[in-house]
C-alpha cells in the first residue's frame, strides 16, 4: 500500500509538487492524467527515491521511506524510454535486480527466462537490447521491473510511440499480466484511455494537490 | 547517396598537402638522424647498456604511478564536472584545464616555491606535479563521456535495488571504461616524455628517457646514442597508444547524440560537491599564487623592481619571441589540422591511417624533433637554424594533433542533410565545404587555435634548442633567469612565468568559450 | 563573431609584418659606412667591468653586444649544433674540457692574435694552430668552510683520496659534469688521480651521499654553507673563490673564511673564438686581439676572478694575497680528452645518474 501526504517538490525555486497527496490500496491500479510538464513524472520519480523531498511523507505499506535511500525502496520504475543498458544482453537486464541482490548466475538466468516467457518474448535472452524493436523494448523494460518483485511498480508513459496495433496489443498483455500478479500500479499517462483500459481508476494529477 | 554528395576530391587534395608536409618535416628529420647519425653498432652499443633499460624502467613505473594517481586525484571533481549541472560549472572546468597548458618549467618551478624543502628532488613532487597538467585530460575526456551518459540510466539502476558504488560498478563503468583507458593513454604519453618537471623537481639522479636524451645530446655531445634512444621511446609510446586503442572498441551507452543537461547536484551531496570544488580551485591556484608572489620577492623584500625591469629591452624581446612564434605555429598549425581532419573525415581506411600518424607526430618528444629539424635544415638555402620562424615549425608539428582530435569530433556532428540541401541549391565541393563544413566548425577551429597557441607558448624542449640569441622563446628565457643566482635576476623569472600564465590563461578563455559555442552547434 | 574575425586578420598580419621586418639582422650591417655590432656569445660567468668594451668602441668604433647562456656546456653545446650559421661572432667560454668537441665540429675558424708572444707558453701549446685564442686560466679544487671544520674538530680533507673517509660523509656537494664545465673538471681532477680505478671513487662518494646540482652556481650559491643557508661545507669551486669571498664582504675579514684543497685542483683554461660564418671576420680578430691585451686582462682578476693569460698584465695585490696558485695542479692531455671525454661522461652516468 502507497500512502503520499502533503509532498512538496521545489526545483529553482518553482513548487513542482505543490502539497500532493495520494493512496493507492494493495492490489489497485491508478492512473494519473495530466497535461506534460505538470510535474507527473517528478511525482513518480519521488516516490521512487530519486528526487530530492522538501516536505511531506511517503510511507510504504505502513513503513515510512521518505528519507530511505532508492536502492532500499523497493519501488520499481518503468521509464519512458526504457533505459535498458546497452552493455548487457536482454537476459542480464531483465535479472538485473537479482544480480544485484548477489543472486547465483544459474538461478538468475531462471528467472529471466521466466519473466520473458511471461511478458511473450521466449528465445530473447541473448539478444542485444540495441537489435530490439520498439515493443519489444518495452516488454523487456517491464519484465526487468517486475523481476525484481517490488512492492509497487510505477509506470511513466509506458506505451508511448507505439503504432495503434501494436499499442493495443502491448495494452492487453500488460493488463492480463497486472491482473495475474495482483501488482499495485501508478500508471502515470497522458492518453485517457490508456488510463481506463489498464486500471481500476482514474485521477487528475491536478486534484491530488490540496 | 552520401558519396555522391561528399566528394572525395577536396580530402584527396589535402591528404596529399599534409603527407608532404609531415614528410618533409617530421619523418625527414627523423630518417635524417637515424640514417646520417646512428650506425647499427651505436644501436647495439645503446641497447646493451643495462643503464638503457633502468631508464626505459623507471620511465614506465613513473609514468603509471602518475597515471594512477593523476585519475584518482582527478576523479571527485570529473564526477561533479561531469554529471552536474550548476553554477560555476565552465569556470570550474576552464580552472582544471589552467594546468595543462602552462609550460612545464613553469609549473615545476612553482611547484619548487609551494612545496617544502624536504619534498625537493623527490618521486612525491614529480608524480604530484604530473597530476597537476594531466587533471585536465580526465575531466575533458572522461567527463565529456561523463555528459553523454543518460543520467535515467543510473536511475533505472537505483530504482532496480542497486546500492551507488553497486550501480558504478555495474553500469557506470562498463561504459566509460573506454574513456577512462583513452585518458590514461594521452596521460601515460605526456608524463612517460616529461622533461622539465623530472629534472627540476625529481633532481640529477632521476632521468626518463626524454631528459636522458636531452643529457646525452646537450651535455655529452653523444648524438647518435640520443637518437637510438629517441627511437626507443617512439616504438614505446607507438605500443602503448595501438594497445589502448584496441581496447577502447565500440562506444555504447549513447543513448542519444545531444547529450541531456547534466542534473543538479543531488541533495544529500551538497556539502562532498562544495568541498571537491573549493579543493580543487586550491590545487590549481596554488602554484600559481606562489609564482606572484614570488616575482614581488626581490631577495627578503617585496619589491616591485623585477616588474619594472620588463621594460628591458632584452626580456621584453622574449615576449615579442613568443607571441610572434605562437601566432605563426597557431595560423600553421591550424591549417595543417583542419586538412589532416577533412583527409580523416571523408576518406574513410586511409583516413583512419592518417589519424593514426596524426597522434605518432604526438609521440615523437619536441626535443627529438628539434634536434632532427637543426640536424636536418642546416645546409645551404635550406639552411634554416637562423630564421625566426623555424621554431614555430616545430611547434606546428608538436601541437596539431592536438587541433585534429578537437576537429574531427566537430566536424563529424554535421548532419548530411546540410550538405544535400546545398548541394540541391547549386553549391559545389569546394562551395559546400566552406560554406557548410568550414562555416559551422569555427568555434572549433577558434578552440584549436587557442590550443595550439598555448602549446607553443609553454613548449620548452625544442624551443632550448633551436632558440637563437635575442629571440629566444620566454620558457627558455625563464629557465635561463632560473639557472642564474641573484635576487633580481630570480624575481625576473618569476615575473615573466607570471606574464606567460596571464597570457596561457587569456589563450584559454578563448579556447573554452568557442568550445561552449560548438557543442552548442553541435547539437543544433 | 566580429571581434574574432578581426582578432583572425590581426595575427595574420602580424606575423606577415614580423616576417618582412626581421631576417638576419647581421645582413643590415653589410655596407661599409654603418657601425658595425659584433655579437660576443658567452656564459653566465662572464662579468667583466661594464664599460671596458666602451675603449674598445671607442678605439675601432666597433660596438659589443653580449650574449649570455647559462652555462659552457650549453653554449658549446649550441655552437655545435650552429656550426656554420653561428648565432654571433666570436664566443668566449670553452675551456680544455670542451674544447675538441667544438673543434670536431667545425665551430671556429683560425686566428693568431697579434698578442701571442705575450700570451701563456702552456695555455698556446694546447691550440697551437690559432683555432682558439687562450683567454685565462684557472683551477677548480675543493673549497671547505674554515669556520664549519673549526667548530666540530674535524679536520678538513686534504686530498681526493682522503674524501673517500666516512669522516666526510654528507659533506660535499658538486655541480653535474655533464652539464657544468667544473663539475667536469672536477670529474677529470678524480680522472688523473685515480686512473682507471676512479669509478671506484665515484661509487664511494655515492655511499657517502655526495649531493650532485645542475650548476655551479647552484652548488656554491644554494649550498654551500660559507656562501648560503645550506649544508654541505664542501663544495667543488675555484681556486679563486675564497679571495672572492674576502673581497665581497662587507666589512673585509683580515682571513679568508674559505680555503682550499690543493691536491685536489685540476687546471682550466679558457679559449676565445671566431665563429666560422660570421660574417665580420676582420672585426672580429680585433675583438680577439682586445680581449687578450693588458688592457682586458687587467680586469679580469678581480671581476671573473680567473689569472690573466697574457703574461705582461698585473695582478693586483689582493688577489695575490688571498688566492692561491697551486704549482702542480692535476691535468690531462687534451688529446685524450678529446677521445675519452664521452666515454668517462657515459660511465660516469651510468654510476651516478640512473
Amino acid at each position: 500500500m502507497l500512502h503520499v501526504a502533503d509532498l512538496v517538490v521545489v526545483r529553482d525555486r518553482h513548487r513542482v509538487l505543490d502539497g500532493v497527496s495520494l493512496v493507492v490500496q494493495p492490489g489497485e491500479r491508478v492512473a494519473v492524467h495530466g497535461p506534460s510538464g505538470c510535474g507527473k513524472t517528478t511525482l513518480l520519480h519521488s516516490i521512487a527515491g530519486l528526487v530530492h523531498v522538501d516536505a511531506g511523507s511517503i510511507s510504504l505499506n505502513h513503513h515510512d521511506v521518505t528519507h530511505t535511500r532508492a536502492h532500499q525502496r523497493g519501488v520499481g520504475l518503468v521509464f519512458q524510454d526504457d533505459q535498458l543498458f546497452a552493455h548487457l544482453d536482454v537476459a542480464d537486464n531483465v535479472s538485473y535486480a537479482l544480480r544485484v541482490r548477489g543472486v547465483a548466475k544459474r538461478e538468475r538466468f531462471i528467472v529471466a527466462q521466466e519473466w520473458l516467457e511471461r511478458v511473450g518474448l521466449s528465445g530473447f535472452q541473448h539478444r542485444r537490447t540495441a537489435s530490439l524493436s520498439g515493443g519489444e523494448a518495452k516488454r523487456v523494460a517491464l519484465a526487468r521491473t517486475l523481476a525484481g518483485e517490488p512492492n509497487i511498480v510505477l509506470l511513466d508513459e509506458p506505451l508511448n510511440g507505439l503504432d495503434d496495433e501494436l499499442h493495443d496489443q502491448l495494452l492487453g498483455d500488460v493488463r492480463s499480466l497486472f491482473e495475474q500478479l495482483g501488482t499495485t500500479v501508478v500508471h502515470v499517462t497522458h492518453d485517457r484511455a490508456e488510463g481506463a483500459a489498464l486500471c481500476h481508476r482514474s485521477i487528475e494529477f491536478a486534484t491530488l494537490s490540496a | 547517396m552520401s558519396k555522391t554528395v561528399l566528394h572525395p576530391a577536396p580530402a584527396r587534395v589535402a591528404l596529399v598537402v599534409v603527407v608532404l608536409w609531415l614528410g618533409v618535416f617530421l619523418v625527414a628529420p627523423v630518417l635524417t638522424m637515424v640514417g646520417g647519425f646512428v650506425a647499427p653498432s651505436d644501436i647495439s652499443r645503446v641497447l646493451a647498456l643495462p643503464s638503457t633499460w633502468r631508464l626505459v624502467w623507471f620511465s614506465l613505473w613513473q609514468s603509471a604511478i602518475s597515471v594512477a594517481v593523476t585519475l584518482v586525484v582527478a576523479a571527485p571533481v570529473t564526477w561533479l564536472i561531469g554529471l552536474h549541472r550548476f553554477r560555476g560549472r565552465r569556470i570550474l572546468r576552464a580552472a582544471t584545464t589552467v594546468g595543462f597548458l602552462l609550460p612545464s618549467v613553469v609549473v615545476a618551478t612553482a611547484f619548487l616555491a609551494v612545496l617544502p624543502r624536504s619534498l625537493h628532488y623527490t618521486m612525491f613532487a614529480v608524480v604530484i606535479a604530473h597530476a597537476y597538467f594531466n587533471i585536465a585530460v580526465v575531466v575533458r575526456v572522461v567527463g565529456a563521456r561523463l555528459e553523454l551518459l543518460d543520467i535515467q540510466l543510473i536511475n533505472a539502476a537505483r530504482t532496480l535495488g542497486a546500492s551507488p558504488i553497486t550501480v558504478w560498478s555495474t553500469i557506470v563503468w562498463p561504459l566509460i571504461r573506454g574513456a577512462v583507458a583513452a585518458a590514461a593513454a594521452v596521460i601515460f604519453l605526456y608524463c612517460f616524455t616529461s622533461f622539465a618537471v623530472v629534472r627540476v623537481l625529481g633532481g640529477p639522479r632521476r632521468s626518463t628517457l626524454e631528459s636522458d636524451i636531452a643529457l646525452r645530446a646537450f651535455g655529452i655531445g653523444d648524438i647518435p646514442a640520443a637518437t637510438v634512444l629517441a627511437l626507443v621511446q617512439l616504438v614505446i609510446v607507438v605500443s602503448v597508444i595501438g594497445v589502448v586503442r584496441q581496447l577502447s572498441g565500440r562506444e555504447q551507452g549513447l543513448s542519444r547524440l545531444a547529450p541531456l543537461p547534466p542534473t543538479a547536484v543531488a541533495h544529500r551531496q551538497r556539502h562532498f560537491a562544495l568541498c571537491v570544488a573549493i579543493a580543487t580551485a586550491i590545487f590549481v591556484l596554488l602554484p600559481i599564487a606562489a609564482l606572484l608572489w614570488r616575482s614581488v620577492q626581490v631577495g627578503d623584500t617585496l619589491s616591485l623592481a623585477a616588474w619594472r625591469t620588463m621594460y628591458d629591452s632584452s626580456l621584453a624581446a622574449s615576449i615579442w619571441a613568443s607571441a610572434r612564434t605562437a601566432l605563426l605555429a597557431g595560423v600553421l598549425g591550424v591549417a595543417l589540422a583542419v586538412l589532416t581532419t577533412l583527409a580523416v573525415v571523408r576518406l574513410g581506411a586511409i583516413g583512419r591511417l592518417i589519424d593514426m600518424f596524426s597522434i605518432v607526430a604526438l609521440a615523437v618528444s619536441p626535443v627529438t624533433l628539434g634536434l632532427g629539424l637543426m640536424l636536418t635544415f642546416d645546409i645551404g638555402w635550406f639552411d634554416w637554424r637562423a630564421k625566426w620562424w623555424f621554431v614555430a615549425l616545430a611547434h606546428t608539428l608538436v601541437a596539431f594533433p592536438l587541433a585534429v582530435r578537437v576537429l574531427v569530433p566537430a566536424w563529424r556532428t554535421t548532419p548530411i542533410g546540410l550538405h544535400q540541401a546545398a548541394a540541391v541549391l547549386g553549391a559545389g565541393e569546394l562551395r559546400r565545404l566552406v560554406d557548410v563544413d568550414l562555416r559551422r566548425m569555427r568555434p572549433a577551429i577558434v578552440a584549436s587555435l587557442g590550443l595550439i597557441i598555448a602549446v607553443s607558448l609553454g613548449e620548452f624542449g625544442a624551443a632550448s634548442l633551436m632558440s637563437r640569441a635575442g629571440s629566444e622563446t620566454m620558457p627558455v628565457v625563464i629557465a635561463r633567469l632560473l639557472s642564474r643566482t641573484g635576487d633580481l635576476v630570480r624575481a625576473q623569472a618569476f615575473v615573466l612565468a607570471s606574464l606567460l600564465v596571464a597570457v596561457c590563461i587569456a589563450a584559454l578563455v578563448l579556447v573554452e568559450s568557442a568550445l561552449g559555442r560548438s557543442d552548442r552547434v553541435a547539437r543544433r | 563573431m566580429k571581434l574574432r574575425s578581426s582578432l583572425i586578420g590581426l595575427s595574420v598580419a602580424v606575423t606577415l609584418l614580423a616576417a618582412c621586418t626581421d631576417g638576419n639582422t647581421a645582413d643590415v650591417n653589410i655596407t661599409a659606412n654603418e657601425p658595425v655590432t659584433l655579437r660576443l656569445l658567452t656564459h653566465e660567468s662572464f662579468t667583466p667591468t661594464e664599460t671596458i668594451f666602451d675603449d674598445f668602441t671607442l678605439q675601432t668604433g666597433i660596438k659589443v653586444e653580449l650574449v649570455r647562456s647559462s652555462d659552457a656546456g650549453t653554449l658549446v653545446t649550441k655552437a655545435v649544433l650552429a656550426s656554420g650559421n653561428p648565432e654571433g661572432d666570436v664566443l668566449w667560454g670553452v675551456d680544455n674540457t670542451l674544447l675538441s668537441r667544438a673543434l670536431d665540429a667545425e665551430v671556429f675558424v683560425t686566428y693568431v692574435t697579434v698578442h701571442r708572444d705575450d700570451l701563456d707558453v702552456a695555455a698556446v701549446a694546447l691550440a697551437p694552430n690559432g683555432e682558439v685564442t687562450p683567454v685565462d686560466s684557472g683551477d677548480v679544487c675543493i673549497n671547505y668552510d674554515k669556520a664549519w671544520f673549526a667548530e666540530r674538530n674535524i679536520t678538513p680533507p686534504l686530498t681526493l683520496q682522503a674524501l673517500a673517509s666516512s669522516t666526510y660523509r654528507n659533506l660535499l656537494v658538486t655541480p653535474n659534469p655533464v652539464s657544468s664545465s667544473p663539475g667536469l673538471a672536477f670529474l677529470l681532477a678524480t680522472i688523473a688521480e685515480f686512473g682507471d680505478g676512479w669509478q671506484q671513487w665515484w661509487e664511494t662518494m655515492r655511499t657517502n651521499n655526495i649531493l650532485i646540482v645542475e650548476s655551479w652556481s647552484d652548488a656554491y650559491y644554494g649550498h654551500f654553507t660559507a656562501a648560503s643557508d645550506g649544508e654541505r661545507p664542501l663544495v667543488v669551486s675555484y681556486a679563486t673563490s675564497p679571495p672572492a669571498e674576502v673581497l665581497f664582504a662587507d666589512p673585509r675579514p683580515t682571513q679568508a673564511p674559505t680555503a682550499v684543497a690543493a691536491l685536489t685542483c685540476f687546471r682550466q683554461y679558457e679559449f676565445a673564438g671566431i665563429l666560422r660564418g660570421t660574417k665580420h671576420e676582420p672585426q672580429a680578430q680585433l675583438l680577439i686581439d682586445f680581449l687578450v691585451s693588458r688592457q682586458f686582462q687587467e680586469d679580469l682578476p678581480l671581476t671573473q676572478f680567473v689569472w690573466p693569460i697574457n703574461n705582461t698584465a698585473s695582478v693586483p695585490k689582493e688577489f695575490l694575497e688571498y688566492a692561491l696558485r697551486p704549482d702542480n695542479p692535476l691535468t690531462i692531455d687534451p688529446a685524450v680528452i678529446a677521445e675519452r671525454r664521452a666515454e668517462w661522461l657515459e660511465q660516469f652516468s651510468d654510476i651516478m645518474l640512473r
